[in-house]
Order: C-alpha cells, then structure tokens, then sequence
C-alpha cells in the first residue's frame, strides 16, 4: 500500500496531466506561438506523456487542421512520441515545479522515445503553456528562460482566451 | 536537500596503446567469439587497415569470418540490413568494426539485427528498446574523434524515409575499444584536425551544458588537456605516435564524457548545418565552437574560465586574473582553430567551407531549433539568436 505522501503525489500528477493536456489543447487553438508550433507535428501524430511504470499520463494527438486534441490519459497504439517520467517522484517535482524540464532532462529524470525533433517542439509547447498560464514567478522556475517579450497585458489577454477555451471545452464534452 | 543528481555508465573496456590490436583474439576468445566479422568502409580498407588487422587476428588464431568494407559515409539502413545479411550467410558470431563514426555507428546497428536475427531495424529505434544483450562487439577507431567506441547511442540513415534514425540503449556499448596508434597514422591532416575539434567540442561542451558532473568533468578536463597539447604537434609530425595516441585517448574520454552530460548548441547547429551543406561534422564543430562559447558566456562563465587551465596550461591560468579566464580561454580556443587553419586549411568561418551560402542560415537555425542537444544548452536559443551565432561564425 503506497505511502499517504505517494497517493498524493499520485493524484497531483494525474491532475497536472490533464491540465496539461487540455492547456495545450485550447493553445494549439487560442495561442498564436503553440499553434505555430503545432503544426510542426505530423498530421495524426500521438504524443504521450506518462509515468513509469503505468502511472498517469496524458496522450494528444495533432489533427489535420493543425490542431491538438486530447485523447485521454491512454494512447489507442504506440505513440510515434512518448515523454516517459522514470518515476512517479519525477513527475511530481516536475510539475510541481521544483525542478526545472531542462533541469529533469538534464539529471536523466525522463526518457524521450520515438521523433526527438517533435520532443523539442514539445518542450518548447510546454514552456510556453507555463509561461502563459502561471504567475510569472512559478513559470520561471520550470524553464531557463521567460520569454521576453511577453507582457503583462498579452499575459492576461491569453489568460482569458485559453482559461475561457479550456472551460467551453469541458463543458462541450460534459 | 541536495538537488545534486546524474548518471554516469561507462562498461567499455579500453585496451590502449603499443601493439593493442594484438589483444583482439585474446578479447573476443574470452567473449566465447571466433568468427568475427569486420565492418569498415572503402577508404579505411584501401588504407590497408583490413589487411594489416587481418594479419594481427591471424596470426592471434583467429580467422576472419567475413568482411563488409562498403559501410557508406553517412551509415544507412541499406548498409545495416547488407551487414547482417552477410553475418548470418557466413556464420559469423560477432563484430569488429573498423573506421570513424560511419562504419562503428553501422556495425552497432548491425550487431542488432544479427543479434536478433531479424530484418526490422526500425521497431527497435528509440531510447532502451533493446530487450538482450548483443552479440560480442569490438571497435578499432581510425580517426580520433567521434568517440562512438565507448557511446550507447548509434545513428542511421533511413533512405526510404529520408530521416536519421536514432538507437540507444546500454546494450548497443561495444564489449572493447581498441586504440591502436597504428590505426590512425595514415589520417590526413586536415581529417585528423577536425575530427580532433569534434573530441574537443565533445569534452567542452560536457563541461559547460546543463548536464555536467563531476565524472563527466574529470574526462572532459583530461580530454581538453590531451587535446591542446598534442594536436598541433601531430599535425607538424603525422607519424607521432605517441601524439596520435593522445588524441585516441582524448577522443575516447571526450566521448565518455559527453555520452553521460550530453552537448549543446554547437552540435545542433553542426548537426543542422551538416545536414543541409554536407560539410564535415567536425569542421562544423571547429567553426562554431568559439561562437557559441561567447553566446552561453553569462551563463557558464566560471566554468568556461576553467577550461583555461587545460587549454592553456598553469602559465596562462596564473597570469590571467579570474575575471578574464572565460575570455582567455575562448580567445585560445580561436588561437587554437587559426593555427589549425595555417597547418592543414582546415575552415575558421562558414564562409571559408565554400559551402554554405548566408540565405541558407536561416533554415539552420530553423533545423537546430528542432535539435535534441538543443535542450542540454545553459543558455535558452531562440531563432534570432541562433542566428545571431551563425552570423558571428559567417567571417
């Protein structure tokens, strides 16, 4: 039986998943960066990203008009990209954001399989998904650097676009 | 709490020096081997390299089974699929691999599909898809500079797709690295300079990205050292053999030292520039070296300023105040490519390659954006900046 600590931690994860996962998703469609970046995935394309061994994870899959939708936390067939956290511990400083992705990358934290080029334009998704969606504080600590550029104001405006997304996407699937 | 954590895996066993490759029957006898099987390319065996290893294992008592010597430049899935078709024809069970990175990328693939009797190299592609160990693999380098001897890592070129395809996995590390100076005496100067400033793009790069450790540190350290001190004076006495047996071992501990911290942003703007121009991975690295060390100054300074000490020696460490340590060393490192460039010709600037054109240094920095090593570089790049860096190593 894992530990309190564990199922917490367990819970946090699954829950960053799908923040993440439906962030990207309303940002392929609100965000001009992510949405140019989206495109850069093959048409079709799953891209997974989970704990190990069987732990929660989120699957996108990039569709022909150029968007990402969100598949769930289980890829249908084997993902032509998969971001795979060695544990669930990883995972959780991660997205919990007291370990930066280049910093997890770095220490070995997680293991790339599959289009390594689509892996870094997934990073580059996920540094902006933070950028636009934390305070200004707590992004900064997940990545090397803000993006300059990105005032307050534009901050807020994408706020409201993707958040609103996000809440009209949930409520169409409900 | 530490944050303090990495990795470090190395099992290749290095056997070095005088009369190295004499050992070879001994290794592979040990391994339970006594067919191998070379796997080299064209310019390597039209050296004589096969004949004089063939004679070595012979007279060691060990036969050679078969010999594939048309391993192309840049290794290919067509290549890989010949290999262990030949492998399985002669009944061979292991591999030697012979030649710089093309041909040990290509035997490393190989050992897969003859290790698992199949013909479908790309279902194992990726990171740890390797299920088993291989078969027994020993690799003589002849140039002093990929460092693919003691990596886990094998890339190969997927025609039909028009892709490099990527495979690592602990299990893809050779049994034995071999670093015979006999084997690199007939290297060209101007091959030998750059494949050098690939090791030592290798060993500083480990040194200044963001997965640096103190293991990886300690190789690197060592392998810049080796580097400044013995490149220029075998470039003036090719047949130095103990400086090209310096390099080997420069090379061979800039690629331990990378293959456990990874490299940066030099290699993803060589590799996309290599790609696109066709020019030689290490000369690539040669050019950019010094205009991505001044990019990630800021951010690496004290351990850029460290690399004086190797580079320079303790002369130019003491006489060179701290403050001004990062800014020596890469001056010496621009030093180091001049005299280079004097000696052999070998390119200081992209201009000098004569193969790249400026409107093409866009889509380059395009290309490096998309770069795994991209994600190991101290210093966040976007596509102006990569840019920038092309244009500051243009003249």
């Amino acid at each position: 039986m894992p530990s309190f600590r564990l199922r917490l931690q367990h819970y946090f994860v699954a829950a960053m998943m799908r923040v993440v996962g439906w962030g990207l998703r309303a940002m392929s469609r609100s965000d001009p960066v992510v949405r140019s970046e989206a495109t850069g995935f093959a048409d079709g394309m799953l891209i997974e990203m989970t704990v190990l061994p069987g732990g929660p994870g989120m699957v996108l899959q990039k569709r022909p008009d150029g968007r990402l939708a969100y598949l769930g936390s289980r890829p249908p067939h084997r993902p032509e990209l998969s971001i795979r956290f060695k544990h669930l511990s990883h995972a959780f400083a991660v997205l919990s954001f007291q370990e930066s992705t280049p910093a997890a990358f770095a220490r070995g934290r997680l293991v790339v399989d599959g289009d390594l080029a689509a892996g870094v334009r997934l990073v580059r998704c996920l540094y902006r998904l933070e950028a636009v969606l934390l305070p200004h504080v707590i992004a900064a600590r997940g990545m090397k650097r803000y993006p300059r550029g990105l005032g307050l104001m534009e901050k807020l405006g994408l706020n409201l676009r993707v958040y609103g997304r996000m809440a009209i996407d949930l409520l169409a699937r409900s | 709490m530490t944050r303090q954590y990495y990795e470090f895996f190395c099992p290749v066993k290095l056997i070095v020096g005088n009369r190295a490759l004499d050992n070879i029957p001994f290794e592979l006898g040990a391994l339970g081997a006594s067919r191998p099987m070379i796997v080299t390319d064209r310019g390597v065996a039209g050296a004589g390299l096969v004949d004089r290893l063939r004679d070595v294992l012979s007279i060691g008592g060990l036969q050679v089974a078969a010999i594939f010597d048309e391993v192309p430049p840049d290794s290919s899935v067509v290549a890989v699929r010949a290999i262990a078709r030949r492998y399985r024809e002669a009944a061979c069970d292991s591999l030697i691999a012979l030649g710089g990175g093309s041909p040990i990328d290509t035997a490393k693939a190989a050992n897969i599909l003859a290790s698992e009797d199949t013909d479908d190299l790309i279902s194992f592609s990726g990171v740890g898809n390797l299920p088993r160990p291989l078969k027994p693999l020993v690799v003589i380098p002849t140039t002093a500079g990929t460092g693919s001897e003691v990596t886990y890592v094998s890339v190969i070129r997927d025609e039909a797709r028009g892709v490099k395809v990527a495979f690592a996995s602990p299990f893809l590390m050779p049994d034995a690295a071999v670093l015979d100076p006999r084997m690199t005496l007939s290297l060209p100067p101007q091959i030998t300079a750059a494949t050098a400033m690939d090791a030592l793009t290798h060993a500083i790069e480990a040194y200044t990205c963001l997965a640096k450790n103190p293991m990886s540190d300690a190789y690197a350290f060592a392998a810049v050292r080796a580097i400044a001190t013995h490149l220029l004076p075998v470039l003036d006495r090719p047949g130095d053999e103990d400086g090209r047996l310096e390099l080997a071992q420069a090379a061979a501990m800039a690629g331990i030292a990378f293959s456990n911290s990874m490299v940066g942003l030099v290699h993803a703007l060589g590799h996309a520039t290599g790609a696109l121009c066709h020019i030689h991975h290490g000369t690539c690295m040669s050019v950019l070296l010094p205009a991505v060390l001044d990019y990630n100054m800021d951010a690496r300074r004290a351990a850029i300023g460290e690399l004086l000490l190797p580079l320079g020696g303790a002369e130019a460490w003491t006489a060179t105040p701290e403050a001004l340590r990062a800014e020596e060393t890469i001056r010496r490192v621009r030093r180091l490519r001049d005299e280079i460039h004097a000696r052999c010709g070998l390119p200081r600037t992209l201009t000098e390659t004569g193969k790249v054109q400026r409107e093409q240094l866009p889509v380059i920095a395009d290309m490096a954006l998309d770069d795994g090593s991209i994600i190991f570089n101290p210093v966040e790049v976007d596509r102006d900046e990569a840019l920038a860096v092309l244009e500051s190593a243009w003249d």
